[in-house]
């Protein structure tokens, strides 16, 4: 259980600085951030993983927390990696027939 | 020198993950699986029904053994974990004046397995998840000292590559999330950076924390320098303690469940995993008693003495210095042996992360150099080399692995040296598939060979229920997680493989961008062309991932 909870938080935490990012926002959120946005979502985002390092000092103490924390995170981050990939993906698929609509 | 350095640096990473990146995809795979090991084993055993209580299973394993082997020199029993595994004793008869003592491994005149009800279980002969542990850094086939030798180089090399690549790549964190897909070249860097970056601090822990395990291997000079021979280091370092002798006067054994109370309290809860007891039955006699791994980094007073009679605790000389600590608890790092399940498949899938790096790296060096070919439709011998290589191994090891599974199943069951035809079968479908890549084009060798591993992934769960009755529908409906989850495992790692045959089908190669006008405009012919598979979609998630994989 606690397990989900520490992966939820990595999963949230790259989620917030994938966001934060320019280059991401179209595929996480479908529209572009102004820019004043990008720091806070980025701070909100370490914030949110050290919250997931913190709950894993909690509850496997010290010496195993970094390997489970690590552990987590890797694969959340590869989630959202395959998340954002998937978006930028299907994407061009949809506007494909727009764009050859004029040519026809 | 002109080359700046990162240039030097992306010419080290080049040519040191070329040159070990077979190996290092083997050692990497092999070692992934190998975190289910024991499940394995489990899988490969089926007349062992799943353990689930092991209350009585210490009672049962003292009456058996008190039948079978009362006047033996010592007994061992193994304690089952929460992995699934039955009660394995196994015992070392008294021997006699001169002889040497003689112990196989899995030895069945000296070594049983029992069940839930304390009878032993004629299991099927295999080296089970332990073949593919110790290919890890054994490999086969060879001298074992040379094998670590080689793992050893080849690790290093791994070493020297992840640091270089760290210096090489230009946007760590620009590019953290980023995977473009379907742009040739650009989308197998990607890949291969985002499986490096995202899992890197597994892939320096790894690789550090291998080195670490056999130490003492690489660099004797420590011990060369301090003690007369490498055994009295280790005598000075793991002392075996007095070694008592029998007294002749006979005396009953401590009720072993007191030593277990006694032991657990004083570990603070932790379960033994593995109990011996020497010249049961004399009044000479001693346990010990060893603490289970799982939940526990340090290997502190991890093993006890009691006094086989009165069932006090036995001194015993605490050798375990700060050096020695440190040392057990990278090696516990390395091999996860204390992870519960969830940090146990975290561990496998950053290990699939490492074998996809490793995998795209060595398809990328062949991607990024066809263009520049005189002719790609017609390589150059050591081009071509590579390229078969690259087919070899990373289609059929996969592949391998999967035989070696369906051999367990297919062989006969009282077949002489049994293991060693399921190990043979490995190697027998690795090398066919590095045949195979000898002889057709490399674009067909890539699409037959996935699709061959596909069908033998598919192959296993089907053959498993035909041949046992615990197949996947079975083991299902009695929640047999274990077995379930192997079985859903190999039909994923299946659908990976099929997923990627057809990937490469529909590959055409990317228009080449004419940048060089000395190169003759030839259209690469599809056949011949490009060893090419766009890293597909991460939507598969674990993708590919587990398609270079298999287990539990």
């Amino acid at each position: 259980m606690i397990h989900i909870f520490i992966f939820v938080c990595c999963l949230a935490g790259f989620f917030c600085l994938a966001a934060a990012m320019t280059r991401h926002q179209q595929e996480l959120l479908k529209r572009k951030l102004p820019d004043m946005w990008n720091r806070p979502l980025s701070w909100a985002g370490y914030l949110v993983l050290s919250l997931a390092f913190i709950l894993s000092i909690v509850a496997f103490g010290g010496a195993t927390a970094p390997v489970i924390w690590l552990g987590h995170s890797t694969i959340a981050a590869l989630i959202i990696v395959g998340f954002l990939t998937y978006k930028a993906n299907a994407k061009p698929v949809k506007s494909a027939p727009l764009r050859n609509k004029p040519s026809q | 020198m002109n080359t700046s350095f990162r240039q030097s640096m992306a010419w080290l990473h080049t040519w040191s993950g070329l040159l070990v990146g077979w190996i290092l995809f083997a050692i990497f795979l092999t070692g992934t699986v190998a975190f289910f090991n024991d499940e394995i084993t489990v899988w490969m055993q089926p007349e062992l029904k799943s353990f689930r209580s092991s209350e009585q299973a210490l009672g049962h394993a003292v009456r058996f053994l008190e039948q079978k082997a009362p006047e033996a020199r010592r007994w061992n029993i193994s304690l089952p974990s929460k992995r699934g595994e039955g009660v394995n004793i196994s015992w070392q008869p008294e021997q006699k004046d001169g002889e040497e003592p003689r112990r196989r491994r899995g030895d069945r005149s000296t070594s049983a397995t029992l069940d839930d009800t304390g009878q032993a279980v004629n299991v099927r002969d295999t080296r089970g998840g332990n073949f593919l542990y110790r290919f890890h850094f054994n490999l086969h086939y060879m001298p074992v000292i040379w094998a670590r030798w080689v793992v050893g180089f080849c690790t290093m090399f791994m070493l020297v590559a992840i640091v270089t690549g760290i210096v090489t790549h230009k946007k760590i964190f620009t590019d953290f999330f980023t995977l473009r897909l379907k742009k040739g070249q650009r989308s197998w860097l990607d890949g291969h950076n985002v499986t490096a970056v995202l899992a890197l601090p597994f892939h320096l822990m790894i690789t550090y924390t291998g080195l670490v395990t056999l130490m003492s291997l690489y660099m004797p000079w420590g011990i060369a320098a301090n003690y007369k021979n490498t055994d009295s280091f280790y005598e000075t370092v793991f002392p075996r303690g007095e070694e008592t002798k029998r007294s002749g006067v006979s005396a009953p054994l401590v009720p072993l469940d007191d030593i277990v109370e006694k032991a657990t309290a004083l570990w603070g809860g932790k379960a033994p995993s593995n109990i011996s007891i020497t010249y049961p039955g004399d009044s000479a006699a001693t346990v010990d008693i060893t603490r289970s791994v799982i939940g526990e980094l340090s290997s502190r007073r991890e093993s006890l003495t009691f006094h086989g009679i009165t069932g006090d605790l036995m001194p015993k000389k605490n050798s375990s210095g700060v050096g020695i600590e440190t040392r057990n608890i990278m090696i516990n790092v390395h091999a996860g042996r204390y992870s519960g399940t969830t940090l146990r498949w975290l561990y496998f899938l950053s290990g699939v992360a490492g074998t996809i790096m490793i995998g795209t790296g060595l398809v990328l060096w062949t991607v990024k150099r066809r263009q520049k070919l005189p002719d790609p439709a017609r390589p150059h011998f050591g081009f071509r080399l590579i390229e078969k290589l690259n087919v070899g191994t990373i289609v059929g090891l996969p592949a391998g692995v999967a035989a070696y599974f369906l051999a367990n199943r297919l062989l006969p069951v009282d077949m002489a040296e049994r293991p060693i035809a399921e190990i043979d079968s490995m190697f027998v479908v690795w090398a066919g598939v590095f045949i195979w890549a000898m002889l057709r084009s490399t674009k067909r060798a890539w699409i037959e060979g996935f699709v061959a591993a596909a069908i033998l992934y598919t192959a296993v769960p089907i053959v498993n229920s035909v041949t046992t009755d615990r197949g996947l529908l079975n083991s299902l409906l009695n929640h047999d997680w274990l077995f379930a989850s192997f079985d859903i495992t190999m039909i994923l790692t299946a659908g990976c493989f099929f997923f990627l045959a057809r990937k490469v089908q529909n590959h055409t190669p990317l228009a080449k961008p004419d940048r060089t006008k000395r190169n003759r405009p030839s259209s690469p012919t599809p056949n011949a062309g490009a060893a090419h598979i766009e890293p597909s979609d991460i939507a598969g998630v674990t993708v590919q991932a587990a398609a270079l994989d298999t287990s539990k």
